[in-house]
């Protein structure tokens, strides 16, 4: 595989976290993690050794919900358990409530975030209203500094996953774990931290 | 650098990954912010006007409006509320009841999942839920008529919006009265012929200056000046000021007659008299009473101003109903108030002019009617009413009452009626025998016992069968009484929508929960100085709707859209064209008396002020030509004796005012060997009710281990081995809660004082089950102050308390919907 083609898989596979993590699946998409693509990829991430673990707990959370009468209303709710409540009851996916004093949205992680995007030219899409640093927003933008043409990528790369992304993500993931439902978004959470911190190792070899 | 991802998709998820990636959230920027330091913009609140610099699209720093020379500290609580964890982000749907609409298990109402919808689909829902309950049952089955405290601005005051879109789809039931001044806006029309608590009063430099005694009975105003209806810029405290000096002079002597040392007392250094709770009306009595015995009251003022004075004093003297004589040694052994210095007060406000002022807390409890009338009697007696810094207000605590009017007109506000009630889409005005409009704290009484007939000021009022509540911008799980109870109630509902934007525990307890904006997150304007209409203020959007809350305009009109009708909703102005138009309407209604400029001038500058207003003395007219100036009650003049109301036969509220024993009362009253101390539950002072009790970091300035405090009497703590700062569980037959002490020598023996607005937190969603926070209304009681105004009586409760020792519970709220248990 050449360095494009690894490229493309890295920046692919962040923006697939993004996906899953900017909103709800409906019944469509839910249903590629049934019988389609979703299962094909699940199985190819759960070859590598170190993601095992958390693969099976995405796959045996997709068989609870499966026996669930409205499977997508079911994720739903654990999505909204999980991510649209406060810290105290589930895990926001904004880097503010885990690196700000107050625990509060818009604090200096956003400000952040805003900054790089004016720096290279790019604003979020006015319908996603989020704060900048949400999980999917941050995800979305290393995808595509990955494909960036630039040699200074690299170094850009590392730069964006040690200091606005490695800072919280996992007392995210681990704030994840202390909800209880089917359990395939902290599954997802899991995987996504052993892939960042793989993708780091990789990106420092 | 390209920022579309599908044409990359190659390898890992080259060949199908397609269908698993969403779209990008990332754009190319359209253009360049200019944006350097941030931008200053006006606004304005219940707390205050204020000036913030907005940055970046986060407001970063505020500070008050320079015409407000007594700021709140409150204002520190903007930010706080904005940027609130508690903000409602989305539309919200109980998971339980999305799934089985009007056949969900309702006993899991506050301990649900929720899942989020499009707005479209929020809408689609609550439309159809009104669709339902017109077309299953009729109007009687919706109530949506409960309103609160809102937000302030003109355009979008939520109230007006609710009511003008369901308006248009159907009837429905609706309320008369509200929480704070129930039994005084009920009982005063017949005594003095107006509301009185929503009345202007006597200007405080005619006070200054001609008042030798004022009475605060149960009244706070340097707590209560701090909020305002509309913006407030507390040009009252000027005056306190003042006052403040002219009692270190010994110009004029201040008395608070109050079971609390209260924050104005701490403020002005005045005289506290302390008084038993619930016991205002036999001190008054023997007021009344030694002014007789000792001839010392006004006959020729009560021959020429008021009626019944003959029908009351048989009462007085012990000749009538329960033959007891009202003497200052009768009322001893009640009010806790030694029947020499009774006397003694009495002589004091007959002999010098006296001011009275009357507070709303002592209505707020079971016969509240009672001690307003009485009040009232007592300034009949003395005699001064109409003459400057005497007679009696009861509004000098509120919204800038007391500094004098300028006269001009405030703006309008959003239409609150439909343009074209005709079209009406379900024009079914059967109620099926219930009553259309219900006191407003009978709510909860409807929907546990639909059909009962109660008796409301006059008339028979039969309880509608509840099915559906909407609230905006009201949380009736802060202002009702008894959780415990509510919490049944709400297992007979089908269907509840809030519209707010922060997770009250209304919103906990609903099924469809649709995100407001704050108020800073729209264009809108507003009064300032509600009672002295000093002038007009610019609410500029401060930043974007936050997530995906939206205006309560958008809401509604979207409402209105699902109805065919946005046309007729929105007249086809958009929100800044109401602004313009509420402004210039306002500019044309000020015509005679003020110039103001043009609307693109105003809201560059942010406001226009009136200036100052002419002192005026309340009641003057009346006094001057009691039959040309005649009262707005029955006779014209004022009635000790109501014969309207001796008419309708009621028992706990007769034809002259009366002492009633009260359901629990402190001191040797009823239920106090089981629940000795009285729980006061009294506006707070960092809050305005429950608003901004989300403001997290403004809320840890008060609280104790991150509870509400309760105020405590130092011998009733010591004797429980509770230190200030320990947590303390507060009881009794109805509910318990947790709160952090603050003992405090303001407090005597037997009164303990835990401020309403504190948010309801249950550890889960039983019957019964602990507040975690210190919501006093999980302990008050729900029950009618009289058959006259069917009003609140909060301030009726008796608790016991001890220290808290067990394993301490999280605090549930200020968070989004969740499962608590």
């Amino acid at each position: 595989m050449d360095e494009n083609e690894l490229n493309e898989q890295r920046a692919s596979l962040y923006w697939w976290f993004a996906t899953l993590l900017t909103k709800e699946l409906d019944k469509e998409k839910l249903a590629h993690y049934f019988s389609g693509e979703g299962v094909a990829l699940l199985t190819q991430l759960g070859t590598e050794p170190k993601f095992e673990q958390a693969v099976a707990q995405i796959k045996a959370a997709l068989v609870t919900i499966m026996a669930i009468k409205q499977p997508s209303l079911e994720l739903a709710a654990d999505f909204s358990q999980l991510f649209l409540t406060d810290a105290k009851k589930g895990a926001p996916p904004y880097a503010s409530v885990y690196l700000s004093e107050t625990g509060q949205l818009f604090e200096k992680p956003h400000h952040e975030m805003l900054d790089i995007f004016k720096q290279q030219g790019l604003m979020i899409d006015p319908d996603f209203k989020e704060p900048a640093d949400h999980i999917a927003i941050q995800l979305d933008y290393l995808g595509n500094l990955i494909m960036k043409e630039d040699e200074n990528s690299q170094q850009a790369q590392t730069d964006f996953i040690e200091h606005q992304l490695l800072s919280w993500l996992s007392t995210f993931v681990s704030a994840t774990q202390k909800v209880n439902n089917s359990g395939f978004y902290q599954g997802i959470c899991q995987l996504l931290l052993l892939f960042v911190e793989q993708d780091l190792n990789e990106l420092n070899a | 650098m390209s920022i579309s991802r599908r044409s990359f998709l190659k390898g890992l998820l080259a060949s199908s990954g397609a269908a698993l990636v969403g779209p990008g959230l990332l754009q190319v920027a359209h253009a360049a912010t200019t944006e350097v330091a941030g931008t200053w913009k006006v606004s304005g609140s219940h707390w205050g006007a204020f000036r913030a610099r907005v940055y970046a699209g986060k407001v970063q720093e505020i500070k008050a409006f320079e015409v407000d020379k007594y700021p709140t500290d409150m204002l520190n609580g903007i930010k706080g509320i904005i940027y609130s964890p508690s903000r409602i982000r989305y539309p919200m749907v109980r998971y339980e009841w999305y799934l089985n609409r009007e056949k969900s298990d309702t006993t899991k109402r506050g301990d649900n999942r929720f899942i989020r919808v499009t707005w479209d689909e929020a809408i689609t829902l609550f439309h159809s839920e009104l669709e339902r309950m017109q077309t299953q049952y009729g109007p009687w089955a919706i109530h949506a008529g409960s309103t609160g405290w809102r937000s302030t601005g003109q355009v979008h005051s939520c109230g007006n919006h609710m009511a003008r879109a369901i308006a248009m789809h159907g009837y429905t039931v609706n309320k008369v009265g509200d929480y704070s001044t129930g039994a005084g806006q009920t009982i005063m029309p017949y005594v003095l012929g107006t509301t009185e608590v929503y009345a202007q009063g006597t200007s405080w430099p005619l006070i200054l200056k001609n008042s030798k005694t004022i009475v605060l009975w149960g009244n706070d105003l340097v707590k209560n000046l701090q909020v305002g209806w509309n913006c407030e810029t507390h040009e009252s405290f000027e005056y306190l000021e003042q006052l403040k000096e002219k009692i270190a002079n010994k110009e004029i002597r201040v008395i608070s007659v109050d079971p609390v040392g209260t924050k104005t007392q701490d403020y002005l250094k005045s005289e506290h008299r302390y008084i038993n709770p619930q016991t205002d009306v036999p001190f008054m009595l023997a007021i009344a009473h030694t002014l007789y015995k000792e001839n010392l009251y006004d006959k020729k003022f009560i021959e020429t101003y008021a009626l019944g004075f003959e029908d009351f004093l048989p009462y007085l003297l012990g000749e009538t109903k329960d033959k007891v004589e009202k003497t200052p040694e009768w009322a001893e052994t009640i009010c806790g108030i030694k029947a020499d210095d009774i006397r003694e007060f009495a002589r004091t406000i007959v002999k010098e002019r006296t001011q009275i002022m009357v507070g709303w807390s002592i209505q707020r409890q079971q016969h509240g009617e009672q001690p307003y009338w009485m009040a009232a009697v007592l300034a009949t007696m003395l005699g001064q009413i109409g003459l400057p810094g005497g007679g009696i207000s009861y509004a000098h605590h509120y919204s800038s009452v007391g500094v004098s009017s300028t006269g001009a007109a405030g703006p309008g506000g959003f239409p609150r009626n439909p343009d074209k009630p005709q079209n009406r889409i379900h024009k079914n005005k059967d109620f099926n025998g219930y009553s259309s409009t219900i006191p407003v704290a009978r709510w909860v009484d409807s929907i546990l016992e639909p059909g009962k007939k109660i008796q409301a000021n006059g008339a028979t009022i039969t309880l509608p069968d509840i099915k559906m509540m909407v609230f905006s911008g009201c949380n009736p799980w802060h202002h009702h009484q008894d959780r415990n109870n509510m919490k049944k109630a709400f297992h007979k509902l089908e269907t509840v929508v809030s519209v707010d934007f922060t997770w009250t525990a209304t919103c906990r307890f609903s099924d469809i929960v649709l995100p407001a904006c704050t108020q800073w997150e729209r264009n809108d304007l507003d009064l300032y100085g509600s009672y002295s209409a000093r002038g007009i203020i610019a609410m500029q959007k401060l930043v974007d709707p936050l997530f995906q809350s939206k205006t309560d305009f958008e809401i509604f009109t979207l409402l209105a859209r699902k109805l065919g009708q946005e046309h007729d909703y929105t007249r086809g102005k958009s929100e800044m064209q109401w602004v313009e138009k509420l402004y210039n309407d306002c500019v044309e209604a000020n015509k005679a008396g003020f110039k103001m400029p043009d609307f693109k001038t105003f809201w560059k500058e942010g406001f226009v002020d009136f200036g100052k207003g002419k002192d005026w003395t309340r009641q003057a007219a009346f006094r001057e030509d009691p039959e040309i100036n005649a009262l707005g009650t029955p006779s014209g003049f004022i009635e000790i004796f109501s014969r309207k109301i001796d008419r309708y036969g009621y028992k706990e509220c007769q034809g002259h005012p009366m002492w009633f024993e009260k359901s629990e009362r402190s001191h040797g009253g009823p239920g106090s060997d089981k629940h000795p101390i009285w729980l006061q539950s009294c506006h707070p002072n960092k809050r305005l009710h429950s608003q901004m009790c989300d403001s997290q970091q403004f809320r840890e300035t008060y609280t104790v281990k991150g509870r509400e405090p309760i105020y405590l009497n130092p011998q009733d703590a010591k004797q429980r081995g509770i230190k200030d700062g320990d947590l303390v569980r507060v009881f009794n037959d109805r509910g318990q809660l947790l709160a952090g002490a603050v003992v405090s020598d303001n407090f005597s023996e037997g009164v303990a004082r835990i401020e309403e607005g504190a948010w309801y937190a249950p550890v889960d969603e039983s019957i019964g089950s602990m507040c975690t926070y210190g919501d006093p209304n999980t302990l008050t009681q729900d029950i009618p102050t009289s058959e006259l105004a069917q009003a609140t009586s909060a301030n009726t409760c008796q608790v016991q308390y001890e220290k808290f020792t067990g394993k301490v519970p999280a605090v549930t709220a200020f968070s989004g919907p969740t499962e608590v248990g």
